[in-house]
């Protein structure tokens, strides 16, 4: 295939019941210089059959078929493969518009873009009401190329990396991947914030492209046993500013910030025997970097920068206060 | 959905929702946050002795073409301040942050000074003790 504008990377892992409706809106894409990369994770389901139909139909589709390393992976194997001017990663268990790929090539080529990303909707197959726009980019962002120094509001976003495309040349000379830690969750953290604090000429449009199914019961944030997950995503953040000085001064203070509020999420996501520990887990980071680091308040609230010094020196208390208080 | 299912099933909904019914009767309420929570409240609760008027969400101010949530009207939060509403009953689990925000802004404009804000459904304080004692 000569240069195809954009490489679609498709991990897949359980999603035997999703993966036509997937690959089905991917190949059906008005734009058509598309070139089709599935990574399978080579679970025994009926997957590799699926994927073997679609490899036979469409030229464009190359079938890479691994041993479970989980998503970072498997994602990372598609983009060091991809040979597209732009990578795009659509979730095996999503489906997309026909005109998603034309639409972000075509703002992003016109612009130079090294990201285009877009909003999404939320999709549950029998629950309609529950299916709509997603508007989780800042709102007066949208229409015009920026870089994260000049608006660090998207570092605050939701992670979606798969409602956008990544110039490939920008990612190889940024070095940017997701981490390698074997079967590893939430490895969209790191990137996310290095994709960010890297780019200069980011791009968002206000219209969604992506439905992003929310009723897949082997999605892995239902998995409420992966706790410390999360701590692994921030120190290869720490690690990427230590490496990178620059980026350190300008994006040290959002580190703290996010790491406050994703430790928070997780907090309450984990099971109810894992939260104390996972307190202490806070706590313990949380000291170690007022003690050590340049902590900045400017980006917390007043009561998130109480919170977060609560957290800091009386991680029981606040377990014992979040288990007492919930939904009460 | 069977998640909240299970929430409500031990957190007595029923008899929290004919509660408030009493407590509220003939009272204007509207209910604040159309996701998954409140789709498996509505679809497995009788909401039919509390007066709802519709229900809420920041959702419906980007798009309220379809006019119904499970049945209920709806209605984007702006359009809440001039509506004769004796209080909203929030549709959501993790309610304490929502709370605060519709307290500080929808209850602090309204026309009704007295608007309460309050959880539909919530955990009692044993429940969450005994929770901790098996952990």
């Amino acid at each position: 295939m000569n240069d195809p504008k954009i490489s679609v990377i498709i991990p897949v892992y359980k999603v035997e019941k999703y993966l036509r409706q997937c690959l089905n809106s991917v190949i059906n894409q008005t734009l058509e210089s598309l070139e089709i990369i599935i990574i399978d994770e080579g679970e025994q389901d009926i997957c590799r059959e699926i994927i073997d139909e679609f490899e036979a139909l469409d030229v464009r589709i190359r079938a890479i078929h691994e041993g479970n390393g989980g998503y970072g992976l498997s994602v990372n194997r598609g983009i060091d493969l991809a040979t597209g001017q732009y990578i795009a990663i659509v979730e095996s268990d999503d489906w997309i518009e026909n005109d998603t790929f034309e639409k972000l090539y075509e703002i992003a080529s016109k612009k130079d873009a090294e990201v285009v990303k877009a909003n999404f909707h939320n999709y549950y197959e029998n629950e309609p009401c529950l299916c709509y726009l997603r508007e989780i980019l800042p709102v007066n962002s949208y229409g015009k190329l920026f870089s994260a120094e000049d608006n660090k509001s998207i570092f605050f976003t939701m992670n979606s990396v798969w409602s956008a495309i990544y110039k490939k040349e920008f990612l190889d000379k940024n070095n940017i991947r997701f981490s390698k830690i074997p079967k590893a969750s939430f490895v969209d953290v790191s990137f996310t914030f290095k994709v960010w604090a890297c780019s200069k000429k980011v791009y968002l449009l206000k219209d969604g492209f992506v439905h992003y199914r929310l009723d897949n019961e082997n999605a892995s944030v239902k998995n409420s046993g992966q706790v410390f997950c999360v701590c692994d995503e921030y120190k290869e953040i720490e690690k990427f500013l230590e490496q990178n000085s620059e980026k350190k001064e300008l994006f040290e203070d959002v580190l703290f910030k996010l790491k406050y509020s994703d430790y928070l999420w997780n907090f309450k996501r984990v099971a109810n025997k894992y939260k104390k520990e996972f307190a202490k887990q806070m706590a313990f980071e949380f000291k170690n970097d007022l003690k050590n680091k340049n902590v900045n308040k400017t980006l917390f609230t007043e009561a998130q920068w109480r919170e977060y010094n609560f957290i800091a020196n009386h991680p029981n208390i606040f377990w014992l206060k979040y288990q007492l208080t919930k939904n009460f | 959905m069977d998640d909240f299912l299970d929430f409500f099933n031990s957190s007595k909904a029923q008899r929290q929702i004919d509660k408030l019914a009493k407590k509220y009767k003939g009272k204007k309420i509207m209910l604040y946050g159309a996701g998954l929570y409140a789709l498996t409240l509505i679809k497995n609760h009788d909401l039919s002795k509390l007066n709802v008027l519709g229900i809420a969400d920041k959702r419906f101010a980007t798009d309220n073409s379809e006019g119904v949530f499970a049945g209920l009207k709806t209605f984007a939060p702006d359009e809440l301040f001039e509506l004769d509403l004796d209080a909203i009953f929030l549709s959501v689990q993790e309610f304490n942050l929502l709370k605060d925000i519709i307290v500080n802004t929808i209850a602090k404009k309204h026309k009704n000074k007295n608007i309460k804000v309050l959880p539909i459904i919530k955990k009692s304080f044993w429940h969450n003790i005994i929770e901790i004692i098996e952990d």
